[in-house]
């Protein structure tokens, strides 16, 4: 099982939905990664607006704010890839976070982007993510310690590499992205990152097997062992987590599908099919876990 | 399983005082159940005539259990012997509990009833709804003791696959009643499956919590009002790991999302 949990969706806004063209390269990426052997897939949906004025743009009603649906546009990988959704939030105002309970209850991973050194701090203690991440090609907002890092990974936060980043083709940015993803390495010591690839849709041949990144891993300062782990287990491990919030109350008790406790194959993933009775929110709708029951004869 | 309240323990005057009688009460050995079907009367002042008199609910059901334990571990030992003189004897025998060795055995049958009424109590538990979040947080809160479980994941292995009722639960471990003979193998053999001796007498389990995940059904009501009564069950996943609380502690405990790496996937 080897995850690549960010895969950019053509998509930055809430209304303006991606066309034919730009799902279609989508899936032509989606093939090409599960050729070099990846089997789970999120797809990740950066709104491009901060937690400060994401308010005023984030629809009402909440079968709108997950635009990817899997079950409509990608019916072609059912049974070959395991797809999720993911969302990015950029947070530059600490104190404009409540909104991300909302994006908890529809998509399957909630990562942040934090801009700022107190929305580093905020996201690591207050906020119940799955995974922080940066924008690697700049400078990051802050420096790292070992001890806000340490916490993270200890409550269970993972942090994201994105090998896209270092095949960057700006020499600048790449410098940018080395120096940036070796602090992270140290300051994390090793522990609880996890590498995607971060791919648009239109850098298709920027795809690479998971072999060869954790040879570029291994040159950057990460062993052998924990580059593959960034790749299987704790990708795995991410996936859990965000899975569990929705299948479970609190990881106590958790509904049980076919495919273990990260499969949402039952669940419904089309947003935009609106059934007459459906409850606001598909995704925690239970009614696709139902079995019917063998009555028992004599 | 429901227990007879007792006085609840003693002090050391009131133990010095009554060791003799203890020791007098040592020698009759009486089941559990017995106290269950003959009303104790607690709150006249003869309780001190009581059976359970000086004695914890806690440590009679302990010794209870234990009693049972090595019961088990003895017939385990008295069928090897038997088996050993005559090796043909089981294949005339219906049932095993028919042995007059496996008779004080528990028996998976005499908790059928238990889980008749913990099934009708979740399905009321859960009523209507259909959202994930408010049934799996009803359950978390619930009684499990009636429950029919089954062991998915376990850090050992022995435990895998282990189907029965529960009939306690304490902080560490759930003990459960399985049924003879019973267990996964019938599902996937396709020749007759070969049972060890401790699966053939059934009986109680003990099992810890800890890595271990249990799954149970709670029945539902059919999907759309308008097809005649399907009926529909839901599976729930108990994640042991995350529930290692007393049950009374459990109504009232605030539960929290932690890091899932304990928890296998």
């Amino acid at each position: 099982m080897i995850c690549d949990l960010n895969v950019v969706y053509p998509q930055d806004d809430f209304d303006v939905f991606p066309g034919a063209r730009e799902l279609n390269k989508l899936k032509g990426c989606l093939a090409v990664l599960e050729q070099l052997g990846y089997t789970h897939i999120a797809l990740n949906f950066e709104p491009k607006w901060t937690s400060g004025t994401i308010n005023k743009h984030m629809p009402g009603d909440i079968q709108k704010v997950n635009p990817i649906n899997v079950d409509k546009d990608f019916p072609e990988f059912k049974g070959r890839l395991k797809i999720y959704s993911r969302i990015t939030l950029k947070i530059d105002d600490p104190s404009q976070c409540q909104n991300i309970t909302k994006f908890q209850q529809v998509f399957d991973i909630v990562a942040v982007e934090p801009q700022t050194e107190r929305a580093l701090q905020l996201a690591i203690t207050n906020l119940e993510v799955d995974i922080i991440t940066f924008n690697y090609r700049e400078r990051l907002p802050c420096y790292l310690k070992h001890k806000t890092i340490g916490a993270a990974t200890e409550k269970g936060i993972h942090f994201e590499i994105k090998y896209s980043d270092i095949l960057e083709s700006g020499t600048h940015a790449r410098a940018q992205a080395i120096s940036n993803i070796k602090q992270l390495i140290r300051a994390s010591r090793s522990r609880g990152l996890l590498c995607t690839s971060g791919i648009t849709f239109e850098e298709r041949s920027r795809a690479r097997a998971y072999c060869d990144v954790s040879v570029l891993l291994e040159f950057m300062g990460l062993d052998r062992n924990r580059a593959s782990q960034a790749f299987k287990d704790w990708s795995l491990d991410v996936l859990l987590s965000g899975r569990l919030r929705i299948k479970s109350y609190k990881q106590v008790i958790a509904v049980s599908g076919d495919g273990g406790l990260i499969d949402n194959s039952l669940e419904q993933n089309d947003w935009s099919l609106k059934r007459k009775d459906a409850p606001t929110n598909i995704k925690i709708d239970a009614r696709g876990y139902k079995k019917r029951r063998l009555v028992e004869k004599d | 399983m429901v227990l007879q309240s007792t006085d609840g323990g003693f002090t050391k005057a009131e133990l010095l005082k009554s060791s003799s009688s203890r020791k007098r009460r040592k020698k009759k050995k009486e089941s559990i159940f017995r106290s269950l079907i003959r009303p104790v009367e607690q709150k006249s002042g003869n309780n001190r005539h009581s059976k359970f008199y000086g004695k914890r609910t806690k440590n009679t059901f302990k010794q209870f259990i234990k009693q049972n334990l090595k019961l088990q571990k003895d017939t385990v030992k008295g069928l090897k012997k038997l088996l050993k003189k005559d090796p043909k004897c089981l294949d005339k025998l219906k049932d095993l509990a028919e042995l007059p060795l496996c008779s004080k055995i528990l028996k998976f049958e005499d908790f059928q009833e238990i889980n008749r009424l913990w099934n009708n109590y979740a399905k009321e538990l859960i009523g209507t709804t259909d959202s994930i979040t408010v049934m799996t947080s009803k359950l978390s809160t619930c009684e499990f003791i009636g429950a029919f479980v089954e062991v998915t994941h376990s850090g050992c292995i022995n435990n895998i696959g282990q189907k029965g009722i529960i009939i306690w639960e304490s902080q560490h471990n759930i003990i459960i009643v399985v049924p003879r003979a019973g267990g996964w193998r019938s599902d996937i053999s396709v020749t007759n499956p070969k049972y060890s001796y401790s699966e053939l007498i059934g009986g109680l389990r003990i099992i810890n919590k800890e890595g271990t995940r249990f799954k149970f059904r709670v029945n539902v009501d059919s999907e759309s009002p308008t097809s005649t009564e399907e009926p529909c069950y839901i599976e729930f996943e108990i994640i042991g790991d995350r529930l290692m609380v007393r049950s009374i502690d459990r109504a009232n405990k605030k539960f929290k999302n932690h890091a899932v790496r304990d928890i296998e996937l």
